[in-house]
């Protein structure tokens, strides 16, 4: 494996704020790692730099390394790994051990189905398996051309107004599974029908 | 330029500035921005309210500031106008525009669109929640002219830290997390150690699905909660605290984050707090969705950037906490007491509620109830009033089948126990727990095994997997609830059910598989006649199990 050298407090790279490509590490190590030297890898650099790569802030880096690059894959875990020194178990252990933290890319759009106890109990298991059925779509999982993605959450905490969804960012609450399918139709603009083969026990 | 640094006197200056300006205001309109009135439309609202202020011409008499929540969110979006406590129901930009037009120009209030709050209040007692839909969360001088951060003041000139425990002690105050214990013997551990530096944890992670109490408390009030954290600061002499909260609420991370930076500014975090010797710094923590964070040796392995999992104890986090350091970990709630308390004084705090346990308790009532939302009562309160009075009983006249108290880890109360007060010990003779705070009520239309299978459902996920009882028990317990459901339960099941479920509680490692059991025990407790039903003759009274599911095949 590639040895990187990171000098820490030091002022080896950014120094000039005014370069926006600035070169953070010679190209082929980060190729070799997966990663292109471009402005996401730059944020994450900045966002390291401000932890002052303390491994006590892996859960503040993992979550800025989610909203820049969408997921974890394992090449951004890797960088992440050297970066902080910690072992890549280390990394990989606390980022599968937290459900926020997606290791796989989701869809173009999200659904999450809130699995709180309220709005269980009034009813969300319904429109969670509605809208499996009309989309060909299982929980945890993404359509095959990747245009919407299932997640069950434990609890937003909007409890109030139950049963909840949430489509992309945006919270429909009382939710009724006539109202969520046409929301998520809609949102999705196209008139493409999911279809899906059924049979019982098999 | 030198920046200003506010000392203590300036606490009343600000507060004396902010009472005149809000003074020259005859009404005020406040707009609830909670997490449940937000999905519902409430900012637009609120851009609403300040346009139709302009064209009305009324925008000198009337001010327009968004609150955190009403507690009525049912009924949402929910708009309150003071002064008189006017709460409108379900506004709409039409509606608005009535209100403002009629209430705000004309003085008279729209009968038709207010909300029936008489017995809605009147049961209630709120302290903690005293500015919940009052004050604007993002404004710390709204916080300050209602007597915001006074406390702190009196602690830091007239109080040395011994007796702030003191005052505690005398209050009667216990943690509001759940397990309630003294907070002032918490405190004692930590001060005594001489050791530093000390920490505090405010524990924000409400992984309990069904509760958003401590959210809701929070996004209302940050500042009583950075007040909490100042003044435990100075009693056991810490000078870092973490607010550790859960990564799903975008908009408490949002208000908490304004919140310390603005604290930062007027000089009451950070170094010489106030321009006295305290120093003392607030940092914020996003914990990334695991339920059993909420336990506090798993929530310093959390704020250590590890996995969530809980240890052993002893040590306690008292004399090996965060980074072996001493620490003082402090639910949210409990916090947001401590300047009341300072305020008007432990013997004024330990004649509210119970002797045993004094003051009050938010909960989150939800579930098959007419009026959800967030409520604050007295302990020692019987159940029945919260849900009958205060929820305003079963939608479309069902029968009450269970209370659920205390989320996953809680009991499943049937209709004959609900005039068992809420203390900790009347609940915990039940068999129930406190929890975080959170009601749950079930009608007729749920089955009461589905819903423990529910329930064991969450703990399973959600156990760390550390401990074998908790890890293989909770997996069994589960797989025998779904064969009950499946109609292939034995008549052992039952015996094996109990047996099981007494044995993890004995003998799992942390909170979560202790209490993990206890809705199928509760259940089997009350309910027993269910299980046996569906075991000896198939049948279900809510009409959901033995049902043949279909299977989805993707293609």
């Amino acid at each position: 494996m590639i040895k990187l050298t990171f000098k820490k407090k030091s002022e080896s790279f950014l120094s000039s704020q005014s370069m926006v490509y600035a070169p953070l590490k010679k190209p082929k190590v980060l190729i070799s790692m997966g990663l292109k030297n471009d402005k996401r890898l730059l944020k994450l650099e900045r966002f390291l730099k401000k932890m002052e790569y303390k491994g006590s802030a892996l859960l503040e880096i993992l979550h800025k390394t989610q909203e820049i690059y969408g997921y974890l894959n394992e090449d951004v875990l890797k960088y992440v790994s050297e970066a902080i020194e910690l072992p890549l178990s280390h990394v990989y252990g606390v980022a599968t051990f937290y459900s926020y933290f997606k290791l796989k890319q989701s869809g173009e759009h999200v659904i999450t189905a809130c699995m709180g106890t309220a709005c269980y109990v009034k009813g969300v298991e319904k429109i969670i398996s509605a809208i499996e059925k009309r989309f060909c779509v299982k929980r945890g999982g993404s359509t095959a051309d990747g245009k919407l993605s299932l997640f069950i959450t434990r609890c937003i905490g909007a409890c109030a107004i139950g049963p909840t969804i949430l489509i992309d960012d945006n919270v429909v609450g009382n939710a009724t599974k006539d109202i969520v399918l046409e929301r998520i139709a809609s949102t999705l603009e196209s008139e493409k029908i999911y279809t899906c083969r059924y049979s019982k026990n098999s | 330029m030198r920046v200003k640094k506010f000392i203590l006197a300036d606490i009343q200056k600000i507060a004396e500035t902010e009472v005149d300006f809000q003074r020259a205001y005859k009404y005020r309109i406040n707009v609830c921005c909670s997490s449940g009135c937000i999905p519902l439309g409430a900012l637009n609202l609120l851009k609403t309210f300040e346009k139709l202020i302009k064209e009305q011409d009324v925008a000198e008499e009337c001010l327009v500031a968004r609150t955190g929540c009403v507690g009525t969110c049912s009924a949402g979006p929910v708009v309150v106008v003071e002064s008189g406590g006017y709460i409108y129901q379900n506004v709409t930009p039409e509606k608005a525009k009535k209100i403002v037009i009629d209430h705000i120009v004309l003085g008279l209030p729209v009968k038709s669109l207010l909300y029936e709050s008489k017995v809605f209040l009147k049961k209630q007692h709120r302290l903690v929640l005293r500015n919940a839909g009052k004050i604007d969360p993002y404004r710390i001088e709204d916080y300050i002219a209602t007597g915001g951060y006074s406390a702190l003041v009196k602690c830091l000139t007239r109080k040395s830290p011994q007796e702030v425990i003191d005052e505690i002690r005398i209050s009667g105050l216990r943690g509001r997390g759940g397990a309630g214990f003294p907070t002032a013997r918490k405190w004692s551990f930590v001060a005594r150690d001489h050791r530093s530096p000390k920490y505090i944890i405010a524990n924000l992670d409400e992984g309990d699905p069904g509760v958003f109490a401590n959210r809701t408390l929070a996004e209302a009030d940050p500042h009583a909660l950075i007040e909490g954290l100042l003044i435990a600061g100075y009693a056991i002499g810490a000078e870092k605290a973490f607010i550790y909260t859960r990564a799903e609420y975008p908009l408490a991370i949002d208000i908490l984050e304004k919140a310390i930076k603005k604290s930062e500014e007027l000089n009451i975090l950070g170094k010489n707090v106030l321009g006295t010797t305290l120093n003392f710094d607030v940092e914020l923590r996003l914990g990334a969705g695991a339920f059993v964070a909420g336990e506090e040796t798993a929530i310093i392995a959390s704020v250590e950037g590890r996995r969530a999992m809980p240890r052993p104890r002893p040590p306690y986090p008292a004399t090996s906490g965060l980074w072996g350091k001493p620490t003082v970990i402090q639910n949210v709630e409990t916090l947001a007491n401590i300047p009341l308390i300072i305020q008007n004084g432990g013997t004024w705090f330990s004649k509210i509620g119970t002797p045993k346990c004094t003051g009050t308790k938010c909960f989150s009532l939800t579930g098959k109830i007419n009026n959800p939302g967030l409520i604050e009562v007295p302990m020692g309160i019987p159940l029945r009033e919260v849900i009958f009075d205060i929820g305003r009983g079963i939608p479309d006249n069902r029968k009450l089948k269970a209370a659920l108290i205390g989320g996953p880890s809680g009991g499943c109360l049937p209709d004959i126990l609900l005039d068992s007060s809420i203390d900790y010990e009347s609940l915990e003779t039940v068999g129930a727990i406190m929890g975080s705070g959170g009601i749950v009520v079930i009608d007729d239309q749920s089955c009461i095994i589905d819903t423990a299978k529910f329930f064991i459902d969450f703990c399973v996920s959600e156990s760390c997997g550390k401990c074998t009882p908790c890890r293989v028990g909770l997996l069994k317990i589960k797989e025998i609830l779904e064969k009950i459901i499946q109609g292939n339960g034995r008549i052992e099941d039952v015996e094996l059910l109990s047996k099981l479920s007494t044995f993890i509680s004995e003998t799992s490692l942390c909170g979560l598989g202790q209490t993990a059991p206890n809705p199928v025990l509760t259940t089997l407790r009350y309910f027993k006649k269910e299980y046996l039903e569906h075991l000896y003759e198939n049948f279900c009274t809510a009409n959901k199990c033995f049902k043949k599911k279909e299977i989805l095949r993707i293609g």
